[in-house]
């Protein structure tokens, strides 16, 4: 075997040892490295990460590709990374009006929180509108009528804002409301059955002629909620108002108090009916993806534990529900200390959706907003953590919190031994924005310069020095010419 | 590079190292633009180096290409033929990366057969930066760099070569920890400016550029013959002793009685171990001058040697007979110019 031969062997021998087709690839632009990502278990929609440019121009095209693809900085710890929510049985696009706080992000398992060195943004593109029948369950009890009907003419400015109709009735795409109002019984706003309302002509009308109507009685929360996630998606027009318009249903309960029932009822009642409401709409959230109701839940007021953050896992108990306040009475008392934030946030979470707490006519507007808000085919997560932790490889891992179970979770690699030129942050920017190879030469060409000019100052500041110092010294010879010098001079 | 552009100052200290350092820095660069720009694309065509190969081959690549530099600037001082010295500078590269890549390895394994359970995982991750797990890697790849060129220069050297080199790669290393964890928080600037110390620190601490690549030689500083110089150094490098005075025969640099000097006034000096004397052969004033210090070397009757100093490049003789005189000075020029 000649050397050439032998060479080329060696070579290929090294490419293959070194070649790296099926392992993490090169994240653009940085020295990182990303990993195949894994879904979670038993998730409901197939949560897509980018893991590089070809994947996003194939999937949308490619002026998106600089914003769709991975990227990372070291320095200032930041991680970008998109994803897309698709239909697991045909691995379509499902768009989702995902907010902020609907996509929990974690590095290493660890939540990323907004902190002096931490932070999270969520990136919303590719806005799409979706069919959806916005059932509006109003609580019709005597409270919301008091002090001048005060709680009831919030809700009536509100549904009357021109956002919130234009939301309700976006023009590109058919979307109905049904609006309902709940005591002892639930009954369309008019006292008939409920009817979807598909122009903003016909729901100000409805609006104006029957919201301010006053029909006392208990707040029984629980069953209207149930009532509009069972009952009412039986009824025929419904029903096919829904198959027609490939419409999903969006639930959105208001209340100024708590689920009260008769007069004696303490909160601890209310913790069976809880628990039987959610396992209902557990039955009804585990229908296919487009048939399942999303639910809402705003509270008119002041909630009576604010500091409530967590749902709790498991089953409702009287003391999870109600705290210190399990044996009070509602009627007249807890009622008047606020709203029951607790169990309207617990429905919220098991229905797919967010609650709220609001007292006035804007913060309801924006709510009625969001329960109809505009769907994306792709988000992007920017997040940042301390850089210590960008020192070994991690994992991120992008949970859905609200209208579906979705989990993704991938790992990302740094080098070890070097890095990309540093990200730049332009004025006003909160994210770094990737650094252009170029800058190496702003880095190289003055550490280059440096050593020629060593190299050069050496010799030339030699010959300066001795055109300065090195003239003729010593005198000159007499008078008479110095005698020329021997031929047998040695030289 | 070219000797005639190294003159016998602090340059020839730092010549090599100029080239060592930018050795590194070219390959950091390379190296950086491979990985980061062309990476997406050499991994689609399947290939790209692996993630656990990034290390051997960053700290191999940087290694072979300061012994590399150092072999080439060696040469090309020396003006050895082109092909020699590509050859001669790409063996050492060679010796320096497979070196160092082999000993990465060996390495990693060390460090997995001594991890406990709960760590190895953390300490044998190739993305792991920590100066404590990747110091034997630095240093290894120091021993490198300084092993490629030893070879190449036969085994001289051995402490300069092997030291210098591990502690020039060390000190990288320290830099890279600090600039990249205290002061960036990133391994841009720490990376570059690691290898660029490394390739400095090598360059001065291993291989300087030899006083056998320069010759003495007298020149005139008086106005008769002003710029005339004569070697001292024999064209076969033997001991050589040149005369001046102004004896018309046989003197190796003649001066006139008429600027004051004697008729056999003083000679230079190369010795077997190539330092430089001057001695003082007459009684009539004779001054070596170099700055803050002047030896008076005339010729003492009542000694049984005339008074000789060591000289250095740019000291200046003074030639007197008490009204007149004649200015000579020694200066260390490269061996090629004639």
């Amino acid at each position: 075997m000649d050397l050439r031969r032998l060479v080329g062997l060696c070579c290929l021998v090294l490419l293959a040892a070194c070649a790296s087709k099926d392992g993490p690839r090169p994240v653009p632009g940085s020295t990182y490295w990303i990993g195949q990502p894994t879904q979670g278990k038993d998730t409901e929609l197939f949560l897509k990460i980018f893991t590089n440019p070809t994947e996003c121009a194939a999937a949308f095209d490619n002026d998106t590709v600089p914003e769709c693809e991975p990227q990372v900085d070291r320095a200032t710890g930041e991680v970008r990374l998109s994803f897309q929510t698709l239909d697991k049985s045909t691995m379509t696009p499902y768009p989702l009006p995902l907010e902020q706080d609907q996509v929990q992000v974690a590095q290493n398992k660890r939540p990323i929180k907004e902190g002096a060195r931490s932070g999270y943004q969520l990136g919303q593109h590719g806005e799409r509108r979706w069919g959806q029948l916005f059932i509006l369950l109003i609580d019709g009890s005597g409270s919301m009528y008091d002090n001048h009907n005060e709680q009831i003419t919030k809700v009536y400015r509100a549904l009357l804002n021109p956002s919130v109709m234009d939301s309700f009735f976006p023009k590109d795409v058919q979307t109905g409301v049904i609006l309902l109002r709940f005591t002892s019984t639930v009954k369309g706003l008019d006292g008939g059955a409920p009817v979807v309302i598909e122009n903003k002509r016909q729901y100000q009308q409805m609006v104006k002629s029957y919201l301010m109507s006053n029909e006392r009685g208990f707040t029984h929360l629980y069953d209207a909620i149930d009532y509009a996630i069972n009952p009412l998606m039986e009824e025929k027009n419904v029903k096919d108002w829904l198959a027609i318009h490939k419409a999903e249903p969006t639930i959105v309960a208001l209340t100024d108090g708590f689920n009260n029932e008769a007069g004696g009822d303490v909160c601890s009642d209310n913790a069976p009916r809880l628990q039987r409401l959610l396992e209902d709409v557990e039955v009804a959230r585990s229908q296919p993806l487009g048939l399942r109701p999303t639910i809402f839940t705003v509270g008119i007021g002041r909630p009576i534990n604010p500091g409530f953050d967590e749902v709790p896992r498991g089953r409702v108990s009287p003391r999870a529900l109600c705290g210190r306040f399990q044996n009070e009475i509602i009627n007249g008392y807890l009622e008047r200390m606020g709203i029951d934030n607790v169990s309207l946030k617990w429905i919220a979470k098991r229905g797919g959706g967010t609650s709220f707490a609001k007292r006035n006519p804007k913060g309801l507007a924006e709510v009625f907003e969001k329960a109809a808000a505009v769907r994306y085919s792709w988000y992007t997560v920017h997040y940042k953590v301390d850089p210590f932790y960008h020192r070994q490889k991690f994992e991120t891992r992008i949970r859905l919190t609200a209208f579906a179970n979705a989990e993704a979770s991938v790992d990302i690699y740094p080098s070890g031994w070097l890095d990309a030129p540093t990200g730049q942050r332009g004025d006003g920017q909160r994210w770094a924005a990737e650094s252009s190879m170029r800058q190496t030469f702003a880095l190289g060409m003055p550490l280059l310069g440096g050593l020629v000019l060593i190299a050069f100052f050496g010799p030339a500041s030699f010959n300066a020095r001795r055109a300065v110092f090195r003239r003729k010294h010593g005198s000159a010879p007499g008078t008479a010419p110095p005698p020329s010098a021997p031929s047998s001079e040695q030289s | 590079m070219n000797i005639y552009l190294v003159p016998y100052n602090w340059t020839r200290h730092v010549i090599v190292a100029i080239a060592a350092s930018t050795g590194a820095l070219l390959i950091w660069w390379i190296f950086l633009h491979v990985r980061v720009w062309l990476g997406p694309t050499l991994y689609s065509w399947g290939i790209l180096y692996s993630r656990g190969a990034e290390g051997p081959l960053f700290l191999g690549l940087v290694s072979g290409a300061i012994a590399f530099s150092s072999i080439l600037a060696e040469h090309s001082l020396r003006r050895t033929g082109l092909l020699r010295r590509v050859a001669y500078s790409m063996l050492a590269g060679l010796i320096a990366m497979l070196w160092t890549v082999i000993t990465f390895l060996i390495l990693e394994g060390i460090i997995h057969l001594f991890a406990s359970d709960k760590m190895v995982d953390i300490v044998t991750d190739p993305s792991l930066a920590s100066h404590r797990h990747h110091l034997w890697m630095w240093l290894s790849a120091g021993f490198g760099s300084g092993l490629g060129p030893l070879v190449l220069r036969r085994g001289k050297g051995i402490f300069t070569h092997l030291g210098g080199g591990f502690t020039a790669a060390g000190a990288g290393a320290a830099l890279w920890q600090y600039l990249g964890y205290n002061i960036f928080q990133d391994l841009y600037l720490a990376s570059v400016l690691a290898v660029f110390l490394w390739g400095f620190l090598h360059g001065l601490l291993c291989w300087g550029v030899p006083d056998a690549l320069y010759a003495g030689w007298i020149r005139v500083l008086s106005p008769y013959r002003y710029g005339y110089r004569i070697p001292v150094d024999r064209v076969d490098g033997a001991p050589a002793e040149r005369f001046i005075g102004h004896f018309p025969r046989g003197l190796d640099l003649f001066l006139p009685v008429d600027i004051g000097v004697a008729e056999l006034h003083t000679s230079f000096v190369k010795d077997g171990a190539g330092h430089y004397t001057v001695r003082g052969l007459s009684q009539q004033p004779t001054l070596v001058k170099r700055p803050l210090e002047r030896i008076d070397i005339r010729y003492d009757a009542s000694r049984p040697a005339p008074l000789e100093t060591e000289l250095n490049s740019e000291d200046m003789v003074i030639m007197s007979d008490g009204d007149h005189e004649a200015v000579v000075e020694f200066i260390m020029l490269p061996k090629e110019e004639r």
